[in-house]
Order: C-alpha cells, then structure tokens, then sequence
C-alpha cells in the first residue's frame, strides 16, 4: 500500500498495515492458462472479424463509440417490452374478437328464440 | 521477442494492430491483476473469470484507437471496466438471488501462505470483505490489494479524493470490526 493517510476518525496507521496485512494473507488464484487462452482467442476473433468486415467493423464501433452501449440499452428495452406489450395486445384483440363472433352467435339465436316465443304468444292466447 | 523494454502503451498500439505477441503480453502482465480485483469484489471464480475476460475483450476493441496523450494507464482503464462490471454484476446477482454463503474459495492449488493460513482464517477474511458495501469494498480492494493510491482508486472509481478516503475508512472500520473476534487468531497466523 502506497499512501495510508485516513480520515478523521479513521484507524491508526498502525491498526491500517496490520489490517493490510490480514487482507494481504488471503491470496487471490492467479489467472489459468484456460483463461489466458480464452483471452487470447477473443483478440484473435475479434481480428478475424476486423480482416472479414473492415468496413462493418469500423462502422459498428464508430456508432457504439457515438451513442454508447449504455446509453442504448435502458432505449432498446423500452422498445423490446413496447413491441411485445404491442404484440400481446394485438393476440389477445383477435382472441376477444373470436369470442365476441362466438357470443353474438349465441345471443342471436337467443333473440330469434325470444321473437318465436313472442310470436307464438298472441297465437296461445288467442286460443 | 522480448516485451521487456516496451511500454504498455506500445503494447496496446500494436495490439490494435493485430500484433497477437503484443496481446500476449498484456495479458501476462495484467491478467492476475484483473482476476485479482474480480474476485475479491465477487467472491467467486468463474464469475470473476468472466469479468476479467469481458474487460480483456474491451481492451481489444478500444486497441485501434487508444490515445496515449489521452492520460489513462491500461491498468488503470483496465481496473475501471473490471470494478464496474463486477458492480453490474453483484447488482444482479441481488436482485435475481440474495446470497448469504461464504465466498467461494479458489480452486487452484494452494500457494504456500494458503497453506500457512488455515481455510477458517480464509473464509473469516473473505466473508469480512464481502460484507461490505459495494463502493467500500472497491475501495479496499483497489488500494490494499492492488496497491493504487488513494489518487490513482479515486480516478479508476471516478470519484474525488475526499470521497475515496471516506470509503476507505468506513471500509476498514467495517473490517476490522468484523475481524475484531478472530484477531488474536489472525496475528498468531501472520507472526506464524
């Protein structure tokens, strides 16, 4: 640790490199071959895919670099959920349709039942 | 070839160039730097293997136009995509799933303080620092471990001075109270 000047308040310099020590005794594993490998096999696809679409490439990284990764995906999602949002919409209108042909299907016979009925009605009491 | 005399910054413009030697080399020079801070901010190997591949991967992207008057170190830029990927990251993993567990403990062959230390110490260490805060635990990673200073955590955090020594010490006191019951046992590992 280079510097250990503290805040107000804070640990002694003493309690911080004892501290640091501690953190220090816990060893983090040291990168793997694997990994390196995979490190390295992602630098050469990505020069494949450079030497492939020189231009493309050039064009993708430009547009990223003007409008920003970050700054594209909350705009990409909103999009994403309004277009399935929009989708789901459009099924579920047609399912209601569907049933609202299937209902007045039914309530027209049911109509038609109720004029038969009124109309043999002044017959029935006429008789 | 011998890298011995280049400047990282060599390194990146020929990387940029498709020098698959150049690559090679930052790797070897900063992989176990970037895992280093990946771990210790995720407790946890393959997903820290993950984040340090992504920020090697943005290191090959940004190669071609690397502006070496633009001020920025590649550790430095490095530890910065890393950190902010590995807040990503445990942001997600809290909203998708609390974990409770002690961290993951590495899988390789154990160095020779591993051995010194018994897995107790270890899990005591690492539990204490996932604990914290995400911006406090940065902190201490980046400047106990990786050795920045106070000036160089600030700018790959992106904050001021001031408030990186706020973090710090809010940091440490969290520490050293949770480490406060295995003290005796931490000083008698290390003396031993």
């Amino acid at each position: 640790m280079k510097k250990v000047n503290d805040m107000p308040g804070g640990l002694e310099d003493r309690e911080i490199n004892a501290l640091d020590a501690v953190l220090k005794s816990v060893a983090a594993p040291p990168a793997s071959d694997a990994l390196r490998a995979s490190m390295l096999a992602d630098f050469d696809a990505l020069q494949r895919s450079r030497r492939a679409h020189p231009a493309a490439s050039a064009l993708v990284a430009r547009l990223r670099d003007f409008l920003g990764v970050r700054t594209l995906a909350p705009a990409g999602l909103l999009a994403g959920i309004t277009a399935l949002g929009f989708a789901a919409g459009v099924a579920s209108a047609g399912s209601m349709i569907a049933i609202s042909d299937e209902q007045s299907v039914f309530l027209t016979a049911a109509i038609d039942e109720g004029f038969l009925v009124d109309e043999e009605m002044p017959a029935w009491v006429e008789d | 070839m011998t890298f011995e005399n280049v400047s990282d910054e060599e390194l990146i413009a020929s990387a940029g160039n498709g020098d698959r030697l150049a690559a090679s080399e930052l790797i070897s020079r900063h992989a176990d730097k970037i895992l280093g801070v990946c771990w210790r901010m995720l407790g946890e190997k393959a997903a820290a293997e993950d984040v340090a591949q992504e920020a090697f991967l943005r290191l090959w992207e940004f190669a071609p136009k690397w502006n070496p008057d633009g001020g920025a170190r590649i550790d430095t830029w490095l530890y910065r995509v890393a950190v902010n990927r590995c807040v990503d990251r445990l942001r997600k993993t809290k909203r998708e799933a609390p974990q409770d567990a002690a961290p993951e403990m590495a899988d390789d062959a154990p160095s020779a303080t591993q051995v010194l230390i018994g897995e107790d110490r270890r899990k005591s260490v690492l539990a204490a620092l996932e604990a914290l805060p995400e911006r406090q635990r940065m902190a201490v990673v980046l400047c106990h471990y990786q050795e920045l200073s106070n000036i160089e955590a600030a700018d790959v955090m992106k904050i001021s001075v001031d408030a990186l020594e706020s973090l710090l010490a809010r940091g440490r006191r969290a520490l050293k109270a949770a480490l406060a019951p295995m003290r005796q046992e931490l000083m008698e590992g290390l003396a031993g």
